[in-house]
């Protein structure tokens, strides 16, 4: 359970590593690895058809902006002027494309 | 003199004419828009709380007669953001929507309330509502709130938009009602709302044949624009009312022709509404540009910090436990009081005998002893209320989710395990919105756990009687720590029991968290107030029936038979005979051997037995208990008072230490002794074989870990060598 | 006298409270549920 745990961790941060870049990348990446004040376009919503129905009607659909406002404790988007809170396991199913600040 | 009956016309007045027909209206929204708000000020007190046949979703209907004497009923359905269902209380909004819910006649009107503030989410729900092709009112509420925030909507030009009557309310302060009252009479006189935009050519020529399939099966040609984008976007596996094998198969083909023009079909309807609502917000709404930062994520930056957050929530939740022992003592001694004084002045009209005793110490005595907690549970309710309120609440469960979820909990069961606090059976009701069976019954099983507020009087009773009154570091009263501790007691057990729930007979994955972080905002006065008032007089009616007729019963059961004891007998070994030979006390003795091991006299036995029914009915029978047969009922010795001084008659060592009163409060803690939770708990786990099924396994659970735990105290103290 | 008011009063408590037992009992029973909420505080 502890090795697990360590994984996940080495995972977040290379994903972290990743998409930090304030330029903006390239490639998609997880919602997760976004920083703080980072907006994106929303590429893909991997989860299950519960969750992805329930987020596409609160405005995380393919194609939406959304931004980064917190990600301390899991991830708080900006969504059309609202603020939504998702799990950060979430997150990591839901792949964007970071824009430039 | 001619004689006129009384209410008939005077001759030759014009006949009034009959009221219009009833009207009914269904009234949705998002959560947080003020619905219910708006629910109240429509149909003021006249409130009716029941169920939806075959679905265990609570049916909150009112009713009020418009300007023109109609009668008009409205329908409060649960919150949601769309009509796809994913929770059993969504899915009943959309059945009685499309008037296919069993028992529930058809809709004539909808209101739905759109909050001003945030509006563009809320457009989402109301674009799919304007397909239904029914009547439909905008009540676009909280108004002060937008206003505040700087933000400027086109009304007129938002009726055009949305092709339906807007009207601007502010609900808490009555705002708009009676225009929303006349629009709703009026709506459906107006031509019927329809969609607002249109699909491009390509993707309407892939659906429809999946329209036409729908409307095969019965369906308006609207309502089958509707689903045909609804069902592209989500199926829900477990949905009753799948339209059958033509659709399915409609469905399949229209999703690859998308696919095969690179239309994601899924994402179809949002991204066309969403488009939409664009539209219409860049139109109606004007919006000050937004200055980096708002004011609720400057307060967001610290209550959700690291660390800090946790520990900010921890340190509210000991505020609120110290409040309600400190603040509420004052009060509680007043209204202690009064019912003493009580007892007196009744007893002085009454002679001595029988009726007297049933009316001081069954009945007043009995009622009373619970009642002195009302202030207690009125301040519980308060901070609950204004931590709901101010927005808090959705920042802790998302605090809260990490935690949870280690245990196999989900961030949404925090504000059913937070309301159990107050009360474990509107918790339970309320777990219909976490959408796992396994999560949901996960949380049902734990809720009781939650010190609800009818263990307070118990607690409360034995730390006021043995727990001394020392402060330490000069800032906590031992008192509020030891009921705080007992609350977190039962709190860390709860996620402990979860955990275990989670590994063994409810297995599985926990769904991820998506909760809506509301903006702070001050709490509204009036509206807590009513609610706290409302929450405490249902109280103080369940102290007036259920406990009054108990503690009536209970009386009856300590009385008879009599015991004559010799004259000359002193007056507290009379008291003890009169006590052990009645019919109460020949049920204590049996099952005396059963609670001995925990330090309990039949008296805390029969008290526990007795408070199966409601945990208060403990405090009422050790008050009806130390009040019959006591000489000087003037009932002035407060009940804690006398269960310090009880004696045990064989020894003549104290009967209650604090030690056996520690033991008694952490029983309470962990035991489920409530019928009504049982009940409802039945129901919520799925009603029948299963509903009983869980409530067995969670009545058992609780009293195998209560026992343990009281014995555990009780001997583990005894062997530390607090005997005393 | 006294004795008659005592019964009474005694015999309705104890019917009420039957009453409210069996009703919190079925309505768990049954799977359509009609009963309301008033058992709560």
């Amino acid at each position: 359970m502890i090795r697990r745990w360590l994984q996940t961790k080495r995972e977040a941060a290379a994903a972290k590593a990743d998409c930090a870049l304030p330029q903006g990348c390239q490639h998609e990446c997880a919602l997760s690895a976004c920083a703080v004040g980072g907006q994106a376009i929303v590429v893909r919503v991997s989860c299950s058809h519960h969750d992805a129905c329930r987020l596409r009607a609160l405005g995380v659909y393919e194609g939406a902006r959304v931004r980064v406002v917190d990600t301390r404790h899991g991830l708080i988007l900006d969504v059309r002027g609202s603020r939504l809170a998702l799990g950060t396991a979430l997150a990591r199913l839901i792949s964007v494309l970071p824009l430039a600040a | 003199m001619t004689s006129i009956a009384p209410g008939a016309p005077p001759a030759g007045a014009p006949r009034t004419p009959a009221p219009p027909a009833p009207l009914r209206v269904a009234l949705v929204g998002n959560p947080n828009t003020g619905k219910s708000t708006v629910f109240n000020a429509l149909t003021g007190m006249r409130q009716k709380v029941g169920n939806f046949p075959g679905v265990t979703v609570e049916r909150l209907e009112g009713n009020y007669r418009d300007e023109d004497g109609r009668l008009v009923t409205v329908l409060d359905l649960p919150g949601s953001y769309s009509l796809s269902p994913h929770a059993p209380d969504e899915a009943i909004a959309l059945d009685v929507l499309l008037g296919r819910a069993e028992g529930v006649p058809p809709s004539d009107v909808i209101v739905v309330v759109v909050d001003a503030h945030n509006l563009d989410r809320n457009l989402f729900l109301t674009s799919q509502l304007l397909e239904l092709g029914l009547p439909l009112v905008v009540a676009l509420n909280q108004m002060d709130a937008a206003a505040g925030a700087g933000i400027r909507i086109d009304v007129p030009e938002l009726i055009h938009e949305l092709g339906v009557a807007v009207i601007p309310t502010v609900a808490t302060r009555g705002e708009g009602i009676d225009a929303l009252r006349r629009a709703i009479a009026r709506a459906p006189g107006f031509p019927r709302p329809a969609r607002q935009f249109a699909l491009d050519a390509a993707a309407a020529a892939n659906i429809a044949p999946l329209e036409s399939a729908l409307r095969d099966t019965g369906l308006a040609p609207a309502v089958a624009s509707l689903e045909a984008l609804r069902l592209l976007a989500h199926v829900n596996p477990e949905d009753p009312h799948r339209y059958g094998a033509a659709v399915e198969h409609a469905l399949q083909r229209a999703r690859a022709e998308l696919a095969a023009h690179g239309v994601n079909a899924h994402a179809l309807e949002a991204e066309r509404r969403y488009h939409w609502i664009t539209g219409v917000m860049q139109r109606t709404v004007q919006r000050p540009p937004p200055g980096g930062r708002s004011m609720s994520d400057r307060v967001d930056r610290v209550l959700l910090h690291r660390v800090g957050g946790p520990l900010i929530f921890l340190a509210l939740m000991a505020v609120v436990f110290q409040s309600i022992f400190t603040w509420a003592q004052p009060l509680m001694t007043r209204v202690g009081a009064f019912f003493d004084w009580l007892g007196v002045t009744v007893g002085a009209y009454l002679p001595a005998g029988d009726l007297r005793s049933l009316v001081q110490d069954g009945i007043i005595g009995g009622v009373g002893s619970v009642l002195t907690f009302l202030p207690q549970i009125a301040i519980l309710f308060l901070c609950i209320g204004i931590l709901e309120d101010s927005g808090y609440m959705a920042r802790a469960a998302y605090l809260m989710d990490r935690y949870m979820r280690r245990v196999g909990l989900h961030g949404r069961s925090f504000i059913p395990l937070l309301s159990g606090y107050a009360c474990a059976v509107p918790a339970i009701m309320s777990t219909r919105s976490i959408e796992e069976p396994k999560d949901r019954i996960a949380t049902i099983m734990v809720v009781p756990l939650m010190s609800c507020s009818a263990r307070l009087p118990v607690y409360t009773l034995l730390i006021a009687a043995f727990v001394p009154g020392l402060t330490l570091y000069g800032l906590f009263d031992l008192r509020g720590v030891t009921l705080l501790v007992m609350y977190l007691l039962g709190t860390v057990t709860a996620f402990l029991v979860a955990w275990v729930f989670r590994r063994t007979l409810l297995r599985g994955p926990t769904r991820p968290l998506i909760i809506e972080m509301p903006p702070y905002r001050l709490p509204r006065i009036r509206p807590l107030a009513m609610s706290v008032w409302q929450r405490a007089m249902l109280f103080v009616r369940r102290a007036g029936t259920i406990i009054l007729s108990l503690s009536v019963v209970l009386w009856a059961l300590a009385t008879y038979p009599h015991t004559h004891s010799a004259p000359g007998t002193p007056a507290a070994a009379a008291q003890e005979a009169q006590l052990s030979n009645s019919a109460l006390g020949h049920v204590g003795h049996a099952i005396e051997p059963a609670v001995r091991p925990l330090g309990y006299d039949w008296k805390i036995g029969v008290s526990i037995a007795a408070s199966f029914a409601a945990r208060e009915v403990f405090v009422s029978t050790m008050s009806t208990i130390y009040g019959v047969g006591d000489a000087d009922t003037a009932g002035t010795r407060a009940l804690r008072d006398r269960l310090r001084d009880e004696r045990n008659p064989a020894t003549g060592a104290r009967a209650y230490t604090p030690l056996v009163a520690v033991g008694l409060m952490v029983f309470y803690v962990f035991a489920m002794m409530c019928m009504s939770t049982m009940a409802v708990t039945v129901r919520e786990s799925g009603g029948g074989r299963t509903g009983w099924k869980w409530a067995a396994v969670q009545f058992g659970y609780m009293l195998v870990i209560a026992y343990g735990a009281a014995w555990l105290v009780y001997h583990g103290g005894r062997a530390l060598g607090y005997a005393g | 006298m006294q004795t008659i008011l005592v019964a009474l009063i005694v015999a309705a408590a104890a019917l009420y409270a039957g009453r409210r037992a069996w009703t919190t009992l079925a309505a768990a029973r049954a799977k359509k549920a009609g009963g309301g909420c008033d058992d709560c505080h």
